[in-house]
């Protein structure tokens, strides 16, 4: 009796364990949905703050003590005018902030918003997706291959305004979304594509 | 006391951990790039920074031009020239400006805008002005004159529009021109939608040249209404 109850309560446990899918655009609605949470808490942040007179003084001194380690921190390799190639030689380990998401949050006002960009690379076993958004690095916009259909898709969190992108196909390849306006590319003559976010 | 010794450790670890990541980033960078271009991305850097000006875009730029597999002597000079133009927007946007103002500020001028353009963008709010010039940068590569760009944004801030309202004028803008309407003609017709939205009020002068549906101006003088 015993071994019957373990088994079936075996067998529910297995039937739950598994995570229901979840499509993309479903995770980019989280993000934006989480993007302007943090918005919202920010801008209530300052009534929090003027509640209690003795935190401001404390994080005003801290803060003026950490601008001067900053600056300190900041300031120390900058005493060489010499070009420091040997620095820039060294193996990648680390990504840039993302300068357009990440400042987005401080305009206020502007909520970023969801944008799926697809394309149809059939032959393709890997597909990133570069642009402005992102400081034209791959490795943090990998697209996917949807199952069912074989089109590569990303989901991206965008504030509105207009973006230049492109596809990098194969690690080798670079490709534009056949399917947008093209974006001039006066520095190195190598066009990419036009997002415009936020048209009404 | 013990609540700032805790800030004090904690920034002075984020601080070098930020510091380290952009040294990183930098290395990412310059991995692939030969050692001239190296040499250059590092000076202008050290410089950039010393003036106060963010190296996030320089990096940026040089990752795009090794991406595209662009010559070396393309990632240099495109990377001076961004540096030259993000400390001419500094110039005229002021010290305090954000990333985003900056950024926007040198895509403007990149796009035909002089530093004068920027300054009267500042002027106009006492708010962000990063989708203004953000939007100026888009109607000027639109093709629309940056004289009357400004003149445009600023009657708009003066009316309290949005950065959403703006940065949907730049794109309205640039999408017409780009399915055939002349830029003039667009940003007429555009700026009078944000203005109907943002309801009565003295109408911007800029918009005072109706326009009719096939683009040309109006040139006969109205019929004058008959009084009772």
């Amino acid at each position: 009796m015993t071994d019957h109850l373990d088994d079936t309560l075996q067998r529910v446990v297995d039937a739950l364990r598994p995570l229901p899918d979840v499509d993309d655009a479903a995770k980019a609605r989280v993000l934006v949905a989480v993007a302007a949470e943090r918005h919202r808490d920010r801008e209530a942040l300052p009534k929090r703050v003027t509640s209690s007179p003795r935190r401001w003084v404390v994080r005003a001194v801290g803060l003026a003590a950490a601008a001067v380690v900053a600056a300190v921190l900041l300031r120390a390799p900058s005493t060489s005018k010499e070009p420091t190639p040997d620095v820039a030689a060294a193996s990648p380990s680390a990504s840039a902030p993302n300068a357009r998401l990440a400042t987005a949050d401080a305009d206020k006002g502007i909520a970023l918003q969801s944008v799926q960009l697809v394309l149809r690379a059939p032959a393709a076993s890997q597909v990133r997706v570069v642009g402005d958004f992102n400081a034209w690095d791959g490795n943090r916009s990998s697209m996917s291959r949807d199952p069912e259909s074989g089109l590569w898709t990303a989901t991206l969190a965008l504030r509105p305004g207009r973006h230049v992108y492109a596809f990098i196909v194969d690690d080798s390849i670079w490709m534009r979304d056949p399917r947008a306006p093209a974006a001039a590319d006066a520095d190195f003559g190598r066009p990419g594509s036009v997002l415009l976010v936020g048209r009404p | 006391m013990r609540s700032v010794a805790v800030i004090l450790v904690l920034v002075s670890c984020s601080a070098a951990a930020a510091s380290a990541q952009q040294v990183a980033f930098a290395a990412s960078v310059g991995a692939e790039l030969d050692s001239a271009t190296q040499a250059v991305v590092a000076r202008e850097l050290v410089r950039a920074r010393e003036r106060g000006i963010p190296v996030e875009p320089l990096l940026a730029k040089a990752r795009e031009g090794r991406l595209k597999r662009a010559p070396g002597e393309r990632i240099r000079f495109a990377i001076v020239a961004l540096a030259a133009r993000l400390d001419s927007a500094r110039g005229a946007l002021g010290s305090s400006s954000t990333l985003s103002e900056l950024v926007g500020g040198a895509d403007a001028i990149a796009a035909g805008a002089d530093v004068a353009a920027l300054r009267a963008l500042r002027a106009a709010t006492t708010g962000s002005v990063a989708a203004p010039v953000g939007t100026l940068a888009q109607l000027c590569a639109s093709g629309v004159a940056p004289k009357r760009a400004v003149e445009m944004i600023v009657a708009l801030l003066k009316r309290n529009a949005t950065p959403t309202q703006l940065i949907s004028l730049g794109n309205q803008v640039e999408t017409d021109v780009a399915s055939g309407l002349l830029p003039e003609e667009s940003a007429s017709v555009r700026l009078r939608g944000v203005e109907a939205s943002l309801g009565s009020g003295d109408r911007v002068q800029a918009t005072s040249a109706p326009i009719f549906n096939d683009g040309r101006p109006r040139t006969t003088p109205q019929k004058p209404t008959r009084r009772p």
